[in-house]
């Protein structure tokens, strides 16, 4: 029947228009709530412009700030090209070496020439070797004599006058401005920024010369400084290979020198249809010494055995006809060595371990005269400008991985040579004789001096940030002495010639790693929690228990970590079997309550009703002496008696893992199995049955079921380990560097632990949120299931479970997101090593513990640092992708379950 | 960040250090030529040491001793690693830089970007840095190569790869056991030192459980029966045992103790770090703390933390490298 339009049931006249207040609060409340999920959104977007904007600089490339060209300071002294160039550490004086023995200093800026100086007044130089920055020298000379010596700029601070006004320089030094060099007493002085200034000049200091075992030329010279003591190899005229230590230890307490002298002749013949070799070079530890000819041929002597140093390879380096050896050196670090060819190709050679099975690009050995279990491969080809342009010049980084070349068509390219980055390229300005003759880096990498017979050229640039490229950050890259490319973490050390290691992988995998094993162990427990509270607990008791665990919550991580790592961990490590026992034992002991539960006579059942929840407490518990007595025995039956040496395959059989990892796959598939074709049967067969009989039949199924389960898995478990013939223990299953082999060597600080103690983290947030989804489940829809028959189980399970599951699953994925960025846990509780294995029993490190390491230590705004932030854009990315997933697939669950 | 575990509160460090000092150095004894400190007129302020977490004891009972001189003075010391110092002191926010190697040349190319003039680093004590396995580990010594073997996955002093224990020549049940590994974060100076020099500049293998403090390799080492772990032999406790070590080619196993210190392998200075104006004089604050650290006193409590004195002969050095005129 209609009613009258304007009166209601009340007899009052209903109001048409909405009140003030209402409709101001409505607004305010409206534009309070606009503002806010604007200001989410904006915070968000800035932590995300933010870390772009910190991260982005590392991918651009280098450039030339500034050159200069001017005619070679040392031809006026008719000088032969130089042997070697230097420059102080500010770009402001230059010293170069020429072959006829002469020292000259010049300004880098304008090639200005200040002094120059004969070295070797009486004698005639013929060979010379130059360390890196720390400024070492050694000579030959004609008379088969060496001397050693050090050639290092010095510093002083000079300030403009002293306390009584008195100017301490001469006037058109005061008129520098800040940065501006001149030429003055014998250097070059230049105004610093705190109005002080800073005088550099040169100082050699030459030991007296010593006496080789031959009167014979020396021709070529090459010496390296490594842990006190010089290693020195010389080729001398009369064909012969000479080696010297010389020992220096400084006593820490005197600071007195003492010096060792050891020499002996290398064993060495020309070989047919060579000359004396082009090049002889001693690696950077003392232990290898290269002696090349230009056609390709490498002899390599191992020196370690000092008593027997001898020739242990012998290796064509050049492949084509033809081809020639144009330049040879060496990376920092003098391991590393480096050819250039007539091709224009540069090549880096290191030697890496001949057994590694993953050895590549090893050149054929002509030779192999006696191994020393390494060999050279070719890990890195930079290309030059065009093919066929010869590589004329080479030029290390005295401080990083960075390599200048030079080519024949005045070409100069900078490389970076870990990331095979070409960081910049440029090119002289000789038109007439542009080859760069020689190419040396200032000490900080950021001037090159490229050296022509017309003249030098100067550049000045910004390197950015050449260890870092698109590629070397998430593909594998070829490390110095490694038989393969892979991805590493290793970002820094307290050490000058250090391959930094940017490889987000391991970091990225040992996120996954914690996310997957925590969630492993946390969702199962957190979701099956909240259906139990939820759907079979008195509400009374559901009261109680949810602030319990949200109470977990409230524990701080690091407190967490803490007593994870210093508690757990030891503890855990004690009774390894028998926490994998409890695994099994404890979910089948509250199954196995259940049906003993079953067994009591109804008028029991019915009054014991709210002791049920105790009981399974009461069974549950009950399980872990039975874990704990029954670890050992599991340990020798399954695990040959000791674990450990299981772990380590020292002793059993992949079976055992195997067995481990299928049981509870086998049990969920038997538990499937049984309730498609075994329970209709026993349902329709138990109508008949007495009470006690069908819990009888109820146990005895159990019963049945876990022997089907056990045996299946044992079946299973033989046939991949000895018909497949994998084994679970590492080795078989290798996916880009990834080895996802689960069970391997122990570790006490590993991803167990962290599961385990990353549940606190993350079991309260998926709890409650589950919780609270299955609770908004219509209780009509909960009645209707009951009326119609079903158990509190199906309607659970077949009802509630189904539309709560959009709740259910942003639970888990918030749950995830919490374990995917917690830090402090992870950082004090798995060990942070850098790994990817998926092998439960060890660590791993993740991102975030990552930042929290490494950030104190990395230099703001340098490469490290930059790494860092990108790690963190990472993770963002990791988290934000997961997220958007997840509200995707939640939102596509609530329409299903709206349908309902 | 971690700052409970190593901003380390002052009585907490001096009750390590106490007990940290074995009893093997008791004999060690300060240069007598090194003067007693003698407090001065006008010390006041606050002084920061931010850097080495082997030097943490050490700067804790340093400025124990300096606050009994000057109770006016704060101090506050950070040790979160000594790549932490160079970044504080060129940025200012440190007055020392406590590190357990020498400045590497990027970190003074940094400093000097900034302040015009190099960071001047102080010799302060001699550490031994200690391999320490279980104290139920029957290993008799190791060589380098070995030490290489077992900690590097390049083996660059040209060892093998070692995993068990067997293979350094331990028995029984043990030797059977992996060896696992545990050592310093990246941030240490001990980690860049042991690398350079037990590791022949070679990298370190991926299991090597990176700890953020010394005491914490100790504890992990004392907790495993088959681990091996380094740090400064400071930190030695009884439940660990310091591994006597070698050069390939000596006739006999080094200890980490005084009388060997001279042969050693992996003997080292301990530096601090101090931004230092050359040509002028450093404020009263510092320069008062240099002196004392390099007065009889100073160099006691380095004998109480574990680590060996400097000679006179360094200190006078060191006092004239950072402009201050040594009486003695």
């Amino acid at each position: 029947m209609p009613q009258p339009p304007n009166r209601s049931i009340t007899g009052h006249r209903r109001r048409r228009t909405t009140g003030l207040r209402v409709k101001v609060g409505d607004v305010a409340a409206r534009s309070l709530i606009t503002l806010g999920g604007i200001g989410t959104i904006v915070a968000v977007s800035a932590v995300f412009i933010f870390l772009v904007w910190v991260a982005a600089p590392l991918f651009t490339s280098g450039r030339i700030v500034d050159r200069a060209e001017y005619a070679n300071p040392w031809a006026a002294a008719n000088a032969a090209l130089p042997l070697h160039v230097a420059v102080d550490d500010h770009n402001t004086l230059g010293l170069a070496v020429t072959p006829d023995g002469r020292l000259h200093l010049f300004r880098v800026d304008t090639g200005e020439t200040i002094e120059q100086r004969d070295l070797f007044p009486e004698r005639n130089l013929t060979a010379a070797s130059f360390g890196d920055r720390s400024g070492d020298v050694v000579f030959g000379f004609d008379d088969g004599s060496i001397q050693m010596g050090m050639i290092t700029f010095e510093t002083r601070y000079l300030d403009e006058a002293d306390d009584d006004g008195n100017p301490l320089v001469p006037d058109d030094v005061l008129a520098l401005d800040v940065y501006e060099n001149l030429a003055y007493d014998g250097g070059v002085i230049t105004r610093t920024p705190r109005n002080q200034f800073r005088h550099r000049t040169v100082n050699v200091e030459l030991r007296e010369p010593a006496r080789l075992d031959t009167p014979s030329p020396v021709r070529r010279l090459s010496h390296t400084e490594y842990a006190g003591r010089t290693m020195l190899v010389s080729y001398t005229d009369d064909g012969r290979l000479l080696l010297n230590e010389v020992r220096e230890r400084r006593n820490l307490m005197t600071g007195e020198v003492r010096i060792d002298l050891a020499d002996r002749e290398l064993p060495f013949t020309l070989p047919p249809g060579r000359g004396a070799p082009d090049h002889v070079a001693m690696a950077g530890l003392g232990d290898n010494i290269f002696v090349l000819w230009n056609d390709g041929r490498l002899l390599r002597y191992d020196l370690r055995d000092r008593d027997d140093p001898r020739v242990v390879e012998a290796i064509d380096l050049v492949e084509e006809e033809g081809e020639q050896l144009t330049a040879v050196g060496f990376m920092l670090g003098r391991h590393s060595l480096v050819t250039g060819d007539s091709l224009g190709r540069t090549r880096v050679w290191f030697r890496v371990a001949e057994q590694a099975a993953e050895v590549a690009d090893a050149p054929e050995t002509v030779d192999r005269i006696d191994g020393d279990g390494v060999r050279m491969v070719n890990a890195h080809e930079l290309s030059g400008p065009e093919h066929g342009t010869a590589v004329t010049a080479l030029g290390r980084s005295l401080g990083s991985r960075m390599l200048s070349v030079g080519y024949a068509d005045g070409t100069v390219r900078l490389f970076q040579v870990t990331a095979d980055n070409l960081v910049l390229e440029t090119d002289t300005r000789h038109a007439s004789d542009p080859a760069v003759a020689r190419l040396f880096m200032s000490p900080r990498d950021d001037g090159l001096i490229a050296v022509t017979d017309a003249g030098v050229n100067v550049f000045a640039f910004d390197r950015r940030y050449p260890a870092a490229t698109p590629t070397s950050v998430f593909l594998p890259v070829w490390y110095e002495d490694y038989p393969a490319p892979r991805h590493m973490w290793q970002s820094s050390s307290g050490q000058a010639g250090f391959e930094p290691k940017f490889g987000l992988f391991p970091l990225i995998f040992g996120t996954l790693k914690a996310t997957f094993y925590s969630m492993l162990f946390g969702l199962p427990l957190a979701v099956l929690a909240a259906i139990y509270t939820s759907e079979f607990l008195h509400k009374k008791v559901r009261a109680r228990i949810k602030p319990v665990i949200e109470m977990m919550a409230s524990l701080p991580s690091v407190v967490l970590g803490f007593v994870a790592a210093l508690v757990i961990a030891p503890v855990i490590e004690q009774v390894v079997p028998a926490t994998l026992l409890a695994f099994a034992v404890v979910p089948l002991a509250a199954l196995l309550g259940g049906f003993l539960w079953q067994l009591l006579p109804y008028e029991w059942h019915a009054r014991l009703t709210p002791w049920r929840f105790p009981f399974i407490v009461v069974a549950v518990i009950a399980a872990i002496p039975i874990a704990i007595f029954g670890g050992p025995l599991v340990e020798r039956l399954l695990f040959a008696g000791n674990l450990r040496a299981w772990l380590n395959q020292d002793a059993g059989s992949g079976v055992a893992g195997w067995f481990i990892l299928l049981l509870p796959i086998c049990a969920i598939a038997t538990a499937i199995a049984f309730s498609l074709f075994v329970n209709p049967a026993l349902r329709r067969a138990g109508v008949e049955w007495s009470r006690l009989k069908v819990a009888l039949m109820d146990l005895a199924k159990f019963g049945v079921g876990l022997v089907v389960t056990v045996t299946l898995s044992v079946l299973l478990a033989v046939v991949i380990t000895h018909v497949i013939g994998w084994d679970p223990r590492g080795g078989d299953f290798r996916v880009w560097g990834m080895d996802l082999s689960p069970l391997q060597s122990y570790e006490q600080r590993n991803a167990m632990i962290v599961g385990f103690v990353m549940g606190f983290a993350i079991i309260p947030i998926i709890y409650t949120i589950s919780e609270d989804a299955l609770n908004a489940v219509p209780d009509h829809l909960r009645s209707a299931s009951m009326g119609a028959g079903a158990t509190p189980w199906q309607t659970a399970m077949r009802l509630i479970v189904p539309t709560a599951m959009s709740g259910l699953f942003s639970a888990a994925m918030i749950g995830l997101g919490r374990a995917a960025g917690e830090t402090m846990i992870v950082l004090m509780a798995a060990g942070n090593t850098p790994l990817m294995e998926m092998n439960i029993f060890n660590g791993f490190r993740t991102l975030a513990a990552n930042i929290a390491v490494e950030l104190p230590e990395a230099s703001m705004g340098g490469t490290h640092y930059r790494m860092l932030f990108l790690a963190a854009l990472t993770l963002f990315v990791i988290t934000f992708a997961v997220n958007t997933f997840a509200e995707v697939v939640r939102l596509r669950f609530r329409k299903r379950a709206y349908q309902l | 960040m971690h700052t409970t575990r190593t901003r380390t509160g002052l009585l907490a460090a001096v009750a390590v250090a106490t007990l940290a000092a074995g009893p093997a150095l008791a004999q060690v004894k300060v240069d007598p030529k090194l003067p007693d400190y003698e407090p001065t007129q006008g010390v006041a302020g606050n002084i920061t040491t931010v850097g080495s977490d082997t030097m943490n004891n050490l700067a804790a009972l340093w400025a124990e001793g300096y606050l009994s001189a000057y109770p006016n003075v704060r101090i506050e010391i950070e040790g979160m690693g000594s790549s932490t110092a160079p970044v504080a002191l060129t940025a200012g926010t440190s007055n020392f830089g406590p590190m357990s190697r020498a400045m590497t040349e990027r970190e003074i190319d940094a400093f000097e970007e900034r302040h015009g003039y190099p960071p001047v680093g102080l010799p302060v004590a001699v550490d031994m840095l200690a391999v320490f396995v279980h104290r139920d580990n029957p290993v008799k010594g190791l060589t380098l190569q070995q030490v290489d073997g077992i900690f590097s996955s390049t083996q660059r002093g040209g060892g093998d790869n070692i995993t068990r224990w067997s293979d350094v020549g331990v028995g029984g049940a043990m030797g059977n056991q992996n060896i696992s590994l545990y050592g310093r974060n990246a941030a240490s100076g001990t980690y860049g030192y042991f690398k350079e020099h037990g590791l022949f500049g070679g990298d370190f293998k991926n299991s090597v459980r990176e700890q953020p403090g010394s005491s914490a390799v100790v504890q992990g080492v004392a907790s495993e029966r088959n681990a091996i772990g380094y740090s400064g032999m400071g930190y030695a406790t009884a439940d660990v045992r310091a591994v006597p070590l070698k050069n390939e080619g000596d006739e006999r196993y080094y200890k980490a103790s005084v009388e060997d210190a001279g042969d050693y392998p992996l003997a080292r200075f301990l530096y601090v770090y101090v931004n230092h104006q050359p040509g002028r004089d450093l404020d009263p604050l510092r320069r008062e703390f240099i002196k004392y650290i390099y007065s009889k006193q100073g160099q006691e409590a380095v004998i109480r933390d574990g680590f060996i004195p400097v000679s006179a002969y360094v200190a006078r050095e060191a006092l004239k490298s950072a402009g201050i005129k040594a009486e003695f």
